[in-house]
């Protein structure tokens, strides 16, 4: 059997087609996913492979997606259901917090410094230890600022399971971060 | 929800948010993960098709019969699909662990020689070049100039600039592997280059070109480094 490969240059209509939706792609939603994953998986070497290996697949249909209501909702359910994948066939990405030189350096001014690092790191750290779901509908929520509705449409549920998720990823938040009051937790 | 409940959520939300924005900070940088989807995305198009990655030297070896205990019929299938991918990877390594002789890696293109071939920094146009230069495949211009760097020698293309931009003044700015590694390898921040881009009034991706430039030439940025260089490594 043949092993020859058919011609990869930019005289292809297809290769060319495909370049051009991959120029779409990286201009219009790498950053955010790549942001999106950082925070989502922890680390940003394992959310440059994700979203390497999301886009791969998108672009090559991307004029489809494109013309959805939310292809922006749609990419984000793909990472997202990739990195739940990743988690459950291989259970050897483990997230690995950051230390508290690396937390320090991304820290703002504000406030009383140091205190700020500590209770972050502390919160960072509970908020990985979260269930996968649970921790993705946080991040969904309160660093992509999406609706509950949204967040149903990535993670493919219901918003009363988005809320359910969200509430006992909270609770379990509060139960221990250390930081807050006992009168509120 | 009471009030008084509600202000405590806000403020919960509030460091909740500040938390996962400060990691997002540490994302990989979007031109080099551009740079290595459109690779991949060239390689993906030049590959032959997954069952022809099967075969291997006349030795015939399917995914079907990478089976057992390895239940990994399927992850097999799916690293012929994509043998450039982190599945692939693990799978290829899963199953020579046992010494099973098998990879998703096209015939006559290692792994070691892909590693080695987009680690020392091509992006992807200088395979075109190489391409036309040996008057061989793409498959074949990677495999050779991989094995070239594995036995210390260097192609006779050298790695392009990551990215190409038209600079602010109109000129084409060139952004390189050494300049990316000089940046982030002397601590830059995601805030530093936005204060840079700031001051110079220029596109990011032309800051990070200048103030890379600038360290390997031995002068300090304008904007010093909020971060430190420990624990710096490429892509990350």
């Amino acid at each position: 059997m043949s092993t020859r490969t058919r011609p990869a240059g930019p005289d292809s209509d297809a290769v060319t087609v495909a370049a051009r939706a991959l120029d779409d792609v990286v201009r219009d939603h790498l950053p955010g996913l790549l942001r999106y994953a950082t925070v989502l998986v922890g680390d940003g070497h394992t959310a440059a492979d994700l979203v390497q290996e999301v886009l791969l697949r998108a672009h090559v249909r991307w004029t489809r997606i494109s013309l959805m209501d939310r292809p922006d909702l749609y990419l984000r359910r793909m990472v997202t259901n990739e990195h739940l994948s990743w988690r459950r066939r291989w259970h050897v990405r483990t997230i690995q917090p950051a230390d508290d030189a690396v937390l320090a350096s991304h820290a703002r001014p504000q406030g009383d410094h140091a205190e700020h690092v500590v209770r972050d790191d502390a919160l960072w750290r509970h908020l990985t230890a979260l269930p996968p779901r649970q921790r993705a509908v946080l991040v969904l929520r309160y660093y992509e600022g999406l609706a509950d509705a949204e967040i149903a449409t990535v993670l493919g549920t219901s918003g009363a399971t988005v809320r359910s998720h969200a509430s006992r990823a909270l609770a379990a938040l509060r139960l221990t971060d250390l930081t807050t009051p006992p009168e509120d937790r | 929800m009471t009030p008084h409940r509600r202000v405590v959520d806000d403020d919960f939300a509030d460091r909740l948010t500040r938390v996962m924005q400060d990691r997002a900070a540490t994302a990989p940088d979007v031109d080099t993960v551009a740079a290595a989807l459109r690779a991949r995305a060239r390689e993906q198009d030049a590959r032959p098709a997954s069952v022809v990655a099967l075969h291997r030297g006349g030795r015939v070896v399917a995914a079907g019969l990478v089976t057992g205990s390895l239940a990994v019929a399927g992850a097999g299938a799916a690293a012929a699909a994509n043998p450039y991918s982190e599945v692939a990877r693990a799978v290829e390594t899963a199953v020579q662990a046992v010494g099973i002789d098998w990879s998703p890696m096209p015939a006559g293109y290692t792994r070691d020689q892909h590693d080695a071939f987009w680690d020392a920094g091509y992006v992807g146009p200088e395979v075109d070049q190489l391409m036309q230069l040996w008057d061989v495949d793409a498959l074949e211009a990677k495999a050779r100039a991989g094995q070239m760097i594995l036995d210390g020698q260097e192609p006779p293309v050298a790695p392009g600039p990551l990215t190409t931009v038209q600079g602010a003044a109109g000129s084409t700015v060139e952004y390189t592997l050494e300049q990316y590694d000089a940046l982030w390898g002397s601590g830059y921040l995601y805030e530093d280059v936005e204060a840079l881009v700031a001051l110079w009034g220029v596109e990011e991706t032309e800051a990070k070109a200048r103030a890379g430039q600038m360290i390997l030439d031995g002068v300090t940025p304008p904007v010093a480094p909020s971060g430190t260089p420990e624990g710096y490594h490429r892509g990350g």
